[in-house]
This record gives structure tokens, sequence and C-alpha cells, in this order.
């Protein structure tokens, strides 16, 4: 007799591979186009708040050239760790590895994993609007400053509510069913 | 300096990541994993040793007449058991409740210790309690829990094998909706023995003796001179006396029993903060006999001394946040930023029995609590706190060492039966 208290799934490898791909390709597509639509937008945003941003892409990482108050430019290189295209990485790793192969709907999976890349990336827009801010306010050192307070711990944080979430939704599917 | 710093930062990371793997396997076995170690159902079962039920009681007026009641239920045959209750020198009405029911039933034994004698905690008390006992095995209850009808069975089925020394059953939160709290304990406890503890039998580990839904061969605890009257964490420290003397421990998961656990921060922090000093002082003197011992094989030795070291990963991970802030502020390089972005997932899922969020969620997720699940972010605090525990504990270790202080203090936690939401 097996015990209900000992239930064991079996892996979903096919979902693995697809739930693969599909990051793959989300990926890919984030690699390419991210850093240079996260740099146009916070860029408009400041615009928009009468502050000087000029973007640059001459550079391999995307550069932005912001004249702080006190009259000095902060030129910030969009590396893929500042940009949070690290983070997003984690992100689909978590995801892939911890939900993809468990029962379910396959479709739900891919549509909680874009939602959390969507959310992943608006907040790696609000992160770096808020440390440009605070470097144009308070000078290139709170710049060092707010991006370490909203860095990974922080960004960590909506990975696991979103993977929470997820894993929520994929178990009331189970129960209903 | 900064080689020195770079160097001591990457060996805290490696000590974390050894712990992510471990808990990323162990989820993975809970899941996956079909041919575990044997099991035992209770169909065609005909082995019935007599067994004591051991309940030490302080000041648990609350709660223990539940679990006396609940007692007189159970489905084992009475002339089979004996239940002996230990009144620590109590305050309240403790002794007269176990009194009752001593003279309604005559399985049910009551010591009485003054407060002269008694109130030294539980360790001391369980040692009164087992020069009374006459089973052959010793079944542990704390006074708050609830056990299911058919627990003893269960629990007894795994010492039909002579290797089995000691067996631990599942523990399940009784008062999950009291607070955020218990909720976040629930969560916790949950993990650790749907995912962890289970994995650690089926992978033939270390599963630990948690000290209540338990039992014991008495002829072992005999052996071993009984509970150790020092240990703050006796439940861990009689699982390694009892792997070091040769026998196993066994992770019973069917074996389900309700406990009523902390509702506030202050009561968590006291309880964890026993624990942690508990855990560390085990490690301090099962350390060297551990590595040495000859009736372990290599992974159970593995996964001994991660076990043992559990209590300081939250150091580890404090010291890792201190350091890497630092370098980050002064030493700034782009190999470093990748690590650091790496971090938090090292610190968050390396926090040992403090249900780190990918076994809390694949527990939940195989006992299908769909609400529950929502809370994973939130153990963040937990974890923040659990930090700031381990720290303290280590701190008055330390202190106690130097001042040669004695470090044996025993926090009891309290129970309010009446408030606990029935399941």
């Amino acid at each position: 007799m097996i015990w209900e208290s000992r239930y064991r799934e079996k892996a979903r490898f096919a979902h693995l591979l697809v739930g693969s791909a599909v990051s793959a390709i989300s990926y890919v597509f984030l690699l390419f186009n991210f850093r240079y639509l996260l740099i146009d937008s916070v860029t408009q945003v400041l615009s928009s708040g009468q502050i000087s941003a000029v973007r640059s892409f001459a550079t391999e990482a995307p550069q932005l050239v912001i004249r702080l108050l006190d009259g000095s430019d902060l030129t910030l290189a969009l590396t893929w760790q500042r940009s949070g295209l690290g983070s997003l990485a984690i992100f689909t790793l978590i995801f892939l590895l911890l939900l993809f192969p468990l029962e379910g709907s396959a479709w739900r999976k891919i549509a909680w994993l874009e939602v959390g890349l969507i959310l992943g990336a608006i907040w790696s827009f609000i992160r770096l609007s808020v440390a440009v801010l605070a470097a144009y306010h308070f000078g290139a050192g709170a710049f060092t400053i707010a991006e370490f307070l909203t860095g990974p711990f922080t960004d960590f944080f909506w990975m696991v509510s979103v993977w929470a979430l997820a894993l929520s939704a994929i178990i009331s599917e189970k129960v209903n069913r | 300096m900064v080689i020195i710093v770079y160097s001591a930062f990457l060996f805290l990371v490696v000590i974390m990541v050894s712990y992510l793997v471990r808990h990323y396997l162990f989820s993975l076995t809970a899941l996956y994993k079909r041919k575990g170690r044997s099991f035992y159902a209770l169909h065609g079962l005909s082995y019935r040793p007599t067994i004591t039920i051991l309940i030490p009681a302080k000041d648990e007026e609350a709660v223990l007449g539940r679990l006396l009641h609940r007692i007189t239920e159970l489905t084992y045959p009475k002339e089979q058991m004996d239940v002996v209750v230990i009144d620590d020198a109590s305050t309240d009405d403790t002794g007269r409740i176990a009194d009752e029911f001593a003279g309604a039933y005559s399985y049910v034994k009551v010591i009485h210790r003054s407060i002269g004698v008694g109130g030294r905690g539980k360790p001391s008390a369980l040692n009164e309690a087992l020069r009374h006992a006459k089973g052959e095995i010793l079944i542990c209850f704390d006074a708050d829990y609830y056990p299911q009808a058919d627990i003893i069975e269960k629990l007894t089925a795994y010492f039909v094998d002579p290797e089995v020394g000691a067996v631990q059953g599942r523990v399940t939160v009784l008062n999950e909706h009291s607070s955020w709290v218990s909720r976040l304990v629930a969560l916790e406890r949950t993990g650790g023995y749907r995912v962890d503890q289970l994995a650690r039998d089926d992978l033939g580990l270390i599963p630990q003796y948690g000290g209540t839904v338990c039992g014991v061969r008495r002829d072992l605890m005999e052996f071993l001179g009984g509970w150790d009257t020092e240990a703050l964490a006796e439940d861990t420290d009689l699982t390694f006396r009892v792997y070091l003397a040769g026998y196993k421990v066994r992770y019973v998961n069917e074996a389900e029993c309700y406990e009523e656990v902390v509702e506030t921060w202050r009561a968590y922090w006291r309880q964890r903060h026993r624990w942690a000093k508990g855990h560390m002082q085990c490690c301090f003197k099962h350390f060297i006999p551990l590595v040495k011992s000859r009736n372990l094989g290599l992974r159970e030795k593995i996964d001994g001394v991660l076990l043992l070291n559990v209590y300081f990963v939250p150091i580890v991970v404090g010291l890792s946040w201190l350091l890497g802030a630092a370098i980050f502020f002064l030493w700034p390089t782009n190999w470093f930023e990748s690590v650091w972005n790496l971090l938090p997932v090292f610190l968050y899922s390396s926090v040992g029995n403090f249900a780190l969020f990918f076994e809390a969620g694949v527990a939940v997720y195989l006992d299908r609590r769909v609400r529950l699940v929502l809370l994973i972010p939130l153990l963040l605090l937990t974890f923040v706190f659990n930090t700031l525990i381990c720290f303290k504990a280590l701190l008055d270790i330390c202190y106690s060492k130097m001042a040669r202080k004695k470090m044996y203090c025993w926090t009891k936690t309290l129970h309010n039966g009446g408030k606990t939401i029935w399941p």
C-alpha cells in the first residue's frame, strides 16, 4: 500500500523542454533589446522631469550621461548586471527548475513565466530610475548606494513572489481537477 | 588585504552553495524519488511491542487534558501500553488534571516533582520518567500535541528493524490561523517535515529525532545513560548519540501529530534562540566523534556535518552579506558584480531548516496548500530574524565559554490551548 502522504510525482520533462525553448527565445529577445529599451525609457522619464540626460550607443554597453544638480556629468554604462538581465536570468532558471517539471498545464506555466519576465523588466526600470534620481539629487555616490539597496536582495523578493503565485495557480488547478 | 577579503567571501559562498545543492536535492527527492527506503504499512502488521508514553508537563493546564483525553482514544491495545505524565514542578492545575486521568485510567501514572527537585527542563523530567517506564519503546509527546488515533502503530512499526533506534513522526501546526507568526511557522514546519525530513530518510541520510512525536528503544536509552540534562537541544543531541551508538533514526511521514506553535515574534525569538544555542552546543560536542565514527557511512557523515552546522549558516549568510557590501563599495569589479547578483539566491536558499523558499514551496505543493504558498515571500522576515537569533546565540555561547558560566538555561514555551483553531 502506498500512503498518500508519500505521494510522488513524475517529472514533466516535456514541459521542461518546452519551457527551456520558450525561456531561451524570451531571453535572447531581452538580451538584444532590453538594455536599449530600458535606457530609452529612463531617458524619457528624466527628460519629462526636466533632467538633462543623453543616450549613447557607441560602446558595447549602452551609456547614459546625466547632468547632475551640481553641474557635473555622470556617465553610466548599462552592463547586463546593472540592467537587471542577470536577475531575469536567475528568475528564468528558478522557474525552469522549480515549476516546469511539476504537474499542471504547460500553457499556464509559460504564461506565468512571461508575466514574471514583464514584472522583472518593469522592476529593473523602476530600480534604475530610482538610482539615477538619487544620483541627480545627491551626487554620484548615491547611485551606488541606491543600486545596492534596490539590488539583488530586493530583486529576489519579486522573483520568489511571482514563483509563489505561479505555484499557487498550479496547486489550484490540481485541487480543482 | 583585498585578496583575503575576496577569498573569505568566496569561501562563504562555497559553504552556501553546498547547502543550496543539498536542499535542492532534498526537494527533488521529495517530489520525484520513487524508490526510497522501505516503509511499513499498517495492513498485515503483527508487531506490537509494549510501549510507554512519556509526557513531560510544566504548567500545561491549558493543553494537558486535551492530550490525555486523546491518548485514551488511541487505537493501540491498552494492555500493551502505559502512560507516564511528569508534573514537573507545575504551579498551576497540571498535576490535578493528570491525577484525574490517572484515577480514571489504570494505564496512566503521574509523577509529581516538587519545585526544588523539578523544573530543570525537559531532559531532566524525561530521565525521571525513564526510571518508571516499562515498555520496550518510549514514545514522547509534548503536552500541547494532538496525535492521530493510530499514530502508535505507525511509529512502532519501524522498530521491527533491529537497526532502528529511534523514529520521528510528522508535526503539523494546529493553530496556523492564530497569527502571521504561526502561519510562517506552519510554512517552515511543512517544508521541514514534508520535504527535508522525508528526503533525508529516503536518501539514507540522518533524519532528525525531534524530541516529540517520536519513539526510542528503552534499552538503547538506558545504554546511553538517559537524556543529557546539560543539553539545550536534547533532541538533536539524542539523534547523534543514536547514530554514534550504531543505530538509525527513521522518519515516519504518515504518523501525524498536531502542535500548538508560537504566535508572537517574542516567543519565536525565545524558542529559536534556545534551539540555536542547543544546536551549536551539539555541534561542539559531536562534530569530532561524528567525523571519526566507524558506525556511519560517508554520506551520513557529510549530512551529519551539514546538519550539525545548520545554525551557523545564518551567521555565514550575515558575514557574506557584510563582506559582499564591503567589496561592492570599496573594490568593485565586473566579475564580482556577477557573483553579487547570485548572492541572494545563495542566501535565501541556504538557511538550513529555516524553511528555505523552494523546500517550503515544494512541500505546500505536495500538500496542496493553495493559500499557504502565497506566504513564501514573507519567509524573508524569518530569514532576517533567524540570522539575528543565531548571531546572538553564538555570542552567548562565546561569552559563556570565556566567563566559564553554565550555558544551560531552559526557556519554556507557553501554550494557550483555549485559543487554538481546530483542524
